[in-house]
């Protein structure tokens, strides 16, 4: 991984982020679209969301005006590239484009519905999803392999399997995989409706009060490359992805399968693909959405895959509280989270937590930081209809190290990846 | 290329917009081929799916589709219950921008809470493949593919990139398109017509099918790619149903479960094709000028 990119609620960047898990800073606000608030609960208190300011938006410099979706995807996707140009040349014609969404360039349609005339092609061309993709490669003149991925919120992971076999394939030089979802009245009324909202605001993750969602809009990138072609060129590795598997509950149209059994199982196989076991682990970072069934699910999954007394030891942490649950764009934010983790030694604490849910039993890092014990991290990635991704990174030295003895190539299983 | 046993079926169907059956009359107002009067039966998935709910009418041809080829590949058994192991890649077109209009329009000027979760759910493409994993209890690797036109293709693509990476041992390829209302409508090769297109493909790796009986043993290669200059290969009659016309209307020229259907259908239910022929596939995104292509050659 030599390049990174987010946008979110917290800013532009992911210093922006990093600064506000830093000072435990939530930048989760009341929401109001089309310029009324949306209510929550029988109070009519506002809802809550983190919407990326206006400030970190800013104006595209040049071209046509964009929706809200393609101007986060531009911004992220020009910030990872720029962070893996600062090695050797990497042309835009040899990157490839990955990318994941769960509900698209939404706002279109909300326009649209708002204002509705006969559909013709300029308006489908705008609300589909391949407008987007295209337009997303086209802003930065990706001349790779492009493919486009809806998966909920494991939409990223599935832009990285594919941008990992395209790498592994030979099709291209570097692959951006990233993904995006904005908030908006049809988002947020859609979880509203599935009553997956926290009716309080509040997103306190593993919290005995844990009671529901809040979105969080976001767009993330990382740009891949083999890791000897990222080597040659002279580019900082910022991470290496080491695994990852992504596996289905097949339990449930909207609700993950509460014993979390297909969890359990890309854990396992994420650790074995990368030869490793759960004394490796350094951190492991969750999909921390405030759902009292996700948030026990992990714990149960964790502790069976890793055992009892790995899961009472390993320090646990996530990102959530600071700009929500940042749907399709939440596996790539995971990744770049992590490659942020290995550069600062140290695990940041889970705020917006007063005393944990009994069920709940990891051992989640409070109040003070806890040191990185290994530079091997765990990411765990839950969606919507019982997705689980797991994604095992290292530091650029620590993969050398474990793999340089002969052992097995750094990679998820025959791909060598 | 990648080598694979191969088991493929589909399913179309296509109606007149209700001006011209109201000008042509009823009798002449549905051309139907292979028309989903099959349904598939609420008892096939005890312990899956509770008998008493109709199956989602959004995703209920892709559901058949995908019935028939699990069947035809022994992967599946009706009534059993069992899960089946293996992947699922689907791809998606059209559908889920008509539940997302239709969910847009109810909240606008409602509270959040006084929708239907329905049209919110299938608002997202992934609904298709949620369904599917827990009819058939799919829980192993779960994507969609929603990219336009060129879906079907990319779709089989990654999941063909998968088996030759070794990261799955067998897959479901699964592809939706509907084309209805307002959508049939805007689309220039509909002429207003409604038109639903499923297709599913069961693919397993040669190493791994393990001379499993019945599937036809493929090498199958995708290629897409942009700024193509071709014209649209003509939707030519593959191996229709015997009651069925001949030539495919125009309508499901760019739907973008028509190349797997064609693949589909060129393998066959009945008869194989000799080894060693091949086909080629050619299927375009007419707005965006790329276009892809599946070949596949049976092991000969």
């Amino acid at each position: 991984m030599t390049g990174r990119g987010l946008v979110s609620a917290a800013g532009r960047g992911l210093a922006s982020l990093a600064e506000a898990l830093r000072d435990r800073r939530s930048h989760l606000a009341p929401l109001s679209f089309h310029g009324a608030s949306w209510q929550r609960g029988p109070d009519c208190e506002p809802a809550i969301g983190g919407w990326a300011p206006a400030e970190a938006l800013g104006k595209p410099a040049e071209g046509p005006p964009r929706g809200r979706a393609l101007r986060l995807a531009e911004l992220a996707l020009e910030e990872a590239l720029r962070e893996a140009r600062r090695g050797g040349e990497l042309p835009a014609a040899q990157i490839g484009l990955a990318l994941g969404t769960a509900l698209g360039p939404v706002e279109e349609v909300e326009s649209w519905s708002a204002a509705p005339k006969p559909l013709d092609r300029a308006a489908l061309e705008a609300m589909g999803f391949e407008g987007l993709e295209d337009r997303v490669a086209r802003s930065a003149g990706l001349g790779g392999p492009r493919s486009m991925f809806s998966s909920t919120c494991v939409s990223g992971l599935c832009a990285i399997e594919q941008a990992a076999a395209d790498l592994a394939l030979g099709r291209c030089r570097a692959m951006a995989a990233g993904a995006l979802d904005t908030l908006g009245p049809i988002m947020h009324s859609g979880f509203a409706c599935l009553k997956a909202l926290s009716p309080t605001g509040r997103l306190q993750p593993f919290d005995a009060g844990h009671d529901g969602i809040v979105l969080g809009e976001a767009a993330a990138f990382v740009v891949l490359e083999r890791f000897a072609d990222a080597r040659e060129r002279g580019a900082p590795i910022e991470a290496c992805l080491l695994s990852q598997r992504l596996l289905s509950d097949g339990f449930h149209i909207t609700s993950p399968d509460p014993w979390g059994q297909a969890m359990t199982r890309a854990i396992t196989l994420a650790l074995a693909d990368a030869g490793l076991s759960a004394s490796d682990i350094g951190c492991i970072t969750v999909t921390a959405t405030g759902s009292p069934v996700y948030d026990r699910m992990l714990s149960k999954a964790v502790e069976k895959a890793l055992g009892p007394e790995a899961a009472g030891r390993i320090p646990v942490t996530t990102w959530e509280p600071a700009v929500g649950h940042l749907l399709a764009a939440t596996g790539i934010a995971a990744l770049v989270h992590a490659s942020w983790l290995l550069a600062e030694g140290r695990v940041h604490p889970v705020f917006e937590v007063r005393a944990l849910d009994p069920e709940c039993r990891l051992a989640y890092v409070l109040g003070s930081p806890a040191p990185l014990a290994s530079p091997v991290v765990l990411t765990l990635v839950v969606g919507f209809g019982g997705q689980n991704g797991a994604s095992v990174l290292a530091s650029a030295p620590a993969a050398l190290d474990l793999y340089s003895s002969g052992s097995p190539a750094p990679g998820a299983g025959e791909a060598g990846r | 290329m990648i080598e694979c046993a191969a088991w493929g079926t589909w399913s179309g169907w296509i109606e007149e917009d209700s001006r011209r059956r109201a000008l042509r009359g009823r009798r002449d107002g549905g051309a139907a081929l292979d028309p989903l009067e099959e349904r598939l039966g609420l008892n096939d998935f005890p312990g899956r799916w509770n008998p008493r709910r109709e199956l989602p009418p959004q995703i209920e041809p892709l559901a058949l589709a995908a019935a028939r080829a699990l069947a035809r590949a022994g992967w599946w058994v009706p009534g059993s219950g069992a899960r089946v192991g293996g992947g699922l890649v689907v791809s998606l077109d059209g559908g889920a921008l008509d539940s997302a209009l239709d969910f847009a329009r109810q909240i606008r000027g409602g509270s959040p809470r006084s929708v239907s979760p329905t049209a919110f759910l299938f608002s997202l493409p992934s609904a298709a493949a949620s369904v599917l994993g827990l009819l058939f209890g799919l829980s192993d690797y779960q994507a969609t593919v929603a990219a336009g036109p060129l879906s079907g293709v990319r779709a089989l693509g990654h999941a063909v990139d998968l088996l030759a990476l070794g990261r799955l041992d067998r897959v479901l390829v699964a592809a939706l398109s509907v084309a209805e209302g307002e959508q049939a409508r805007a689309l220039p090769s509909s002429g207003g017509r409604t038109a639903r297109l499923a297709a599913a493909l069961c693919l397993s790796r040669a190493a791994a099918a393990g001379g499993a009986a019945g599937g036809q043993d493929v090498a199958v290669a995708i290629e897409v790619a942009a700024g193509g200059r071709r014209s649209p290969a003509p939707v030519e009659a593959f191996a229709p149903p015997a009651s069925g016309p001949h030539r495919l209307p125009g309508c499901f020229e760019h739907l973008a479960a028509l190349p797997l259907a064609r693949l589909a259908s060129w393998l066959g239910p009945t008869r194989r094709p000799p080894a060693g022929s091949g086909t080629t596939i050619h299927h375009r995104d007419p707005w965006r000028e790329e276009r892809g292509s599946i070949t596949a050659r049976m092991r000969g």
